[in-house]
């Protein structure tokens, strides 16, 4: 369904430019950062390959999957990975997952859903150009929200054309507001990108999450972004309803009227939907794994579709399933876990909270800064593939909340910078070159790119340091190991496991509450924590045996232990 | 197919076999005196059954390949080898073909029935010495068999090694502009037999080709192809309505940009491979980047697999 986008054919001598550069590049970080000792051996060559790989498929983005291909098998040679970590970090769940969306997709496609919404657009009454740009704009946004970006923009951009050679209009200004909206339309659910599935897995993130803090921000963003690309091809806009009113007074319409069954499509879209956002409750009926329900929803949806429309199930299967991209998805994800694997994800998360302690002012606006910036040039599924461990790790001792969503929209919203920062830019523009054989320069993309982007990232940025304190802390699953003076608790919510015993009576005491000691081997260190048990709290304490207690925890100057905890009064059982 | 190793045209002419300034009222008495002359030279060939496959092949279409030159030509089961033989005539002899000049050389050529392609190479060397008619003239005005053996034995008119694409087109196709209005070309599809067209620019250079189903395609909107079942829909008039009242979409705005282009000299094997992976029934030649003629899958079956 993904057509590929038209292959550059590159000379002898710029391939071996791209590739000394690569190669270069590649060699100065090793060497830059094994002889800074900033990282070990094997964190420097991880390092290496790994630029090394985002290089090449910016360089080479037709042999993007060779690169990863090869890519991985330098990672595995040379000890930086094992198979094990690569079968367990290549998220089969979310590919699955974006598998199932596809063929849902390819069945909405041949129910005439689709066909339905572009129908409903062209046959709008009292349409003029800002009208059909404003709703189409905005359908692009929300339909990349249900099924995905690439399918919305598919899609859209066969109205556009449409349209366009109907009026003898050059397209360029209409795809370009839609592309925008739809890439800021992305970030609204998990669906709308494949960054928003693997975020929403790796931080434990659920669709009501997404629904409470993401759509919202997303929605404001989209209103901004609309007003700013259609004030910026206002005279675009305007040669519209010059051209309409032309073709109306000669009686003719944009599109002959013809009535398109819809229900059955809207009905498969609508039950996926339901499934999707009502995982959370499922799971909980149903004492399931996080996330589990999300990650079969769309698995169990089209299984069904499968069945009731059999004879087209395997034209859905082989031609609607963009293989190609999902494999390269897979690998992408596979070679990032190598930067969890050699821990290297643990010494950037370091060096984050070094130069940006822990306060949200400053590590929201970096995290979407860097994430933006990082998407206008490389897939943004390789950037939020090698930032989700980064903070994962922030995360055990930071509210991690609003860092998940500056990831989500730096992701999203970056890759309106320049023509190759999203997929759906590029699929855009191949329909375009194809189409109406008119090409969009770099710079015509990135004066009003730019713009949209800035002012979608900095909405997201206020809208992010605003509602921050009014997320809730989630509990962090926090490993003794990750325990050490180098990491600061500041009223965390934590999960800890360990062996709780009575505490020697010179220990400080706290009105109200029991103090305990909460002990565990780490490294060959014993660790102590001091946890506090409210008088209160009536449930079973077993000591001297491994147990999971949550609370908010804090760091403690006192050397005879690492942190105190205040245990709740009712522990939690959720948390990641 | 045989694939002769630099083959010359005079291997298979015998001074015998050449007739200075025959003397016919048209074609069929033509090929009568020079299927006699071969069968006095070559025994064993029945007269009869040679004359009437020749004459058969000539009512389909007259062998008129270039002005002035005419090649009849049969494939025969009792023939083992190519045989040939050569006609002068200063006068001209009418082969009933339509916009040609009359004939002033005859070549008739009998080929085994088992080697349908070697004539179709000494067709092809023919077609190239002759294309220039003062050739032609030449030729027609030499005196007696031995100038004209001495003609192709100094000439050495040489037999291309395999068929190419210049073998098998047809030249100067029909083509059409990329300005002209979408009425324009469905009314050329209305007139002439061809399914796809060629499209050129003002220069003259080749910029796509158009068929009837991109012209459908224009009609039926995108996002109705999408629908698997379009049972809901029953009028098919509202369409072509608006296709018709349509007065400014231009050619260029639906023509179709894939197209399948190959250089004049490319063998014919190759041709094949091109009209089954494909799946087109037309490959446009090109020579110096410029259009100049098309293969049609019909021509080619026929000429090789056929004449």
């Amino acid at each position: 369904m993904h057509s590929e986008e038209g292959s550059v054919q590159l000379s002898t001598k710029a391939l071996i430019i791209r590739l000394l550069i690569l190669i270069g590049v590649s060699l100065t970080v090793y060497f830059t950062s094994s002889t800074t000792n900033a990282l070990n051996p094997t964190q420097a060559i991880a390092c290496s390959v790994f630029i090394g790989i985002i290089m090449g498929t910016l360089f080479f983005w037709n042999f993007r999957l060779a690169i990863a291909f090869i890519g991985l098998s330098v990672l595995i040679g040379t000890n930086s990975m094992n198979i094990a970590t690569f079968v367990e970090s290549s998220a089969l769940e979310v590919i699955l997952f974006l598998v199932g969306m596809m063929i849902i997709v390819g069945a909405l496609r041949d129910l005439g859903f689709f066909t339905w919404i572009v129908q409903l657009i062209v046959s709008m009454p009292n349409l003029s150009g800002k009208k059909f740009i404003a709703v189409t704009a905005i359908a692009s946004a929300l339909l990349a929200c249900a099924v995905d970006e690439v399918t919305s923009i598919i899609f859209i951009s066969t109205l556009i054309f449409q349209v366009c050679d109907r009026l003898k209009l050059n397209p360029i200004p209409y795809i370009l507001i839609c592309v925008l909206c739809t890439n800021v339309g992305s970030a609204g659910t998990m669906m709308g990108n494949p960054v928003g599935i693997y975020i929403g897995t790796k931080g434990g993130l659920t669709f009501g999450d997404f629904m409470l803090w993401s759509f919202p921000i997303m929605l404001v963003a989209l209103l901004a972004t609309v007003a700013l690309t259609m004030f910026y091809f206002r005279k675009d806009l305007k040669q519209f309803d010059v051209s309409l009113a032309e073709r109306l007074s000669r009686n003719l319409t944009l599109v002959p009227k013809v009535k398109v069954p819809y229900k059955r499509g809207l009905t498969l879209l609508v039950v996926t939907i339901v499934l999707i956002a009502s995982h959370h409750q499922l799971e909980s009926i149903l004492e399931l794994g996080k996330n589990s329900i999300l990650l079969i929803a769309p698995l169990l949806c089209s299984g069904v579709v499968m069945i009731l429309r059999r004879d087209r199930a395997r034209h859905y299967v082989e031609r609607e399933v963009d293989w190609w991209t999902l494999l390269f998805f897979m690998l992408l994800f596979a070679i990032a876990g190598t930067l969890e694997h050699t821990n290297v994800s643990g010494v950037m998360a370091h060096y984050f909270s070094s130069i940006c302690g822990t306060s949200m002012t400053s590590l929201v606006p970096f995290i979407l800064g860097i994430t933006a910036v990082g998407s206008a040039f490389v897939d943004n599924v390789i950037f939020v593939a090698a930032f989700c461990p980064v903070i994962e790790e922030l995360s055990l001792n930071i509210h991690d909340l609003p860092l998940w969503w500056a990831l989500l929209f730096g992701a999203c919203f970056g890759g309106n910078i320049t023509m190759i920062g999203s997929t759906a830019n590029i699929v855009a523009l191949g329909m375009l070159e194809k189409r109406s054989h008119s090409h969009v320069t770099f710079f015509q993309w990135l004066k009003v790119g730019l713009l949209s982007a800035i002012l979608a990232t900095a909405i997201a940025w206020v809208a992010l340091i605003t509602l921050a304190p009014f997320m809730p802390d989630r509990y962090a699953n926090v490993p003794f190991k990750k325990i050490d003076t180098k990491r600061i608790f500041k009223d965390k919510n934590v999960i800890l496991t360990g062996e709780l015993s009575v505490a020697a009576p010179t220990l400080p005491k706290k009105e109200g509450y029991k103090t305990f000691l909460l002990v565990k081997n780490a490294r060959k260190t014993l660790k102590r924590i001091l946890v506090y048990v409210p008088d209160s709290y009536n449930g079973k304490i077993e000591m001297h045996k491994e147990n999971s207690f949550s609370g908010k925890m804090n760091s403690q100057e006192d050397s005879r232990f690492m942190a105190t905890l205040i245990l709740d009064k009712t522990p939690t059982q959720n948390g990641h | 197919m045989t694939e002769l190793n630099n083959p010359h045209f005079y291997n298979f002419l015998a001074e015998g076999n050449i007739v200075c300034n025959i003397q016919a009222k048209d074609s069929h008495e033509l090929i009568e005196k020079l299927s006699g002359r071969l069968c006095k030279t070559t025994p064993g060939l029945d007269k009869k059954e040679m004359v009437e496959a020749v004459i058969a092949r000539e009512n389909i279409v007259p062998t008129v390949i270039a002005p002035g030159l005419a090649v009849p030509h049969a494939r025969m089961a009792g023939v083992d080898r190519m045989l040939v033989a050569f006609a002068t005539s200063s006068e001209g002899i009418d082969f009933n073909a339509p916009g040609m000049p009359l004939v002033k050389i005859a070549v008739l050529i009998l080929t085994p029935k088992d080697d349908p392609g070697l004539h179709l190479q000494v067709l092809s060397a023919l077609a190239k010495d002759f294309q220039d008619p003062e050739n032609i003239e030449r030729v027609a005005r030499l005196e007696d068999a031995t100038a004209i053996l001495d003609y192709f034995t100094t000439g050495a008119l040489k037999l291309p090694s395999f068929v190419r694409a210049r073998d098998l087109m047809t030249r100067n196709p029909l083509t059409l502009q990329e300005s002209d209005s979408l009425h324009k070309v469905i009314e050329t599809f209305a007139v002439e037999k061809a399914k796809t067209i060629p499209v050129i620019d003002n220069e003259g250079d080749l910029r796509g080709i158009v068929s009837l189903e991109d012209v459908l395609k224009f009609s039926l909107p995108e996002h109705l192809l999408w629908m698997n079942d379009l049972s809901s829909i029953n009028r098919f008039q509202p369409f072509a309505d608006m296709l018709k009242s349509d007065e400014e979409t231009k050619l260029a705005d639906f023509m179709s940009e894939e197209m399948v282009t190959v250089d004049i000299d490319i063998p014919a094997v190759q041709l094949a491979k091109l009209f089954i992976t494909h799946k087109i029934d037309q490959i446009l030649v090109l020579e110096n980047e410029k259009l100049v003629g098309l293969v049609n899958m019909k021509d080619f079956v026929l000429k090789l697999f056929w004449e």
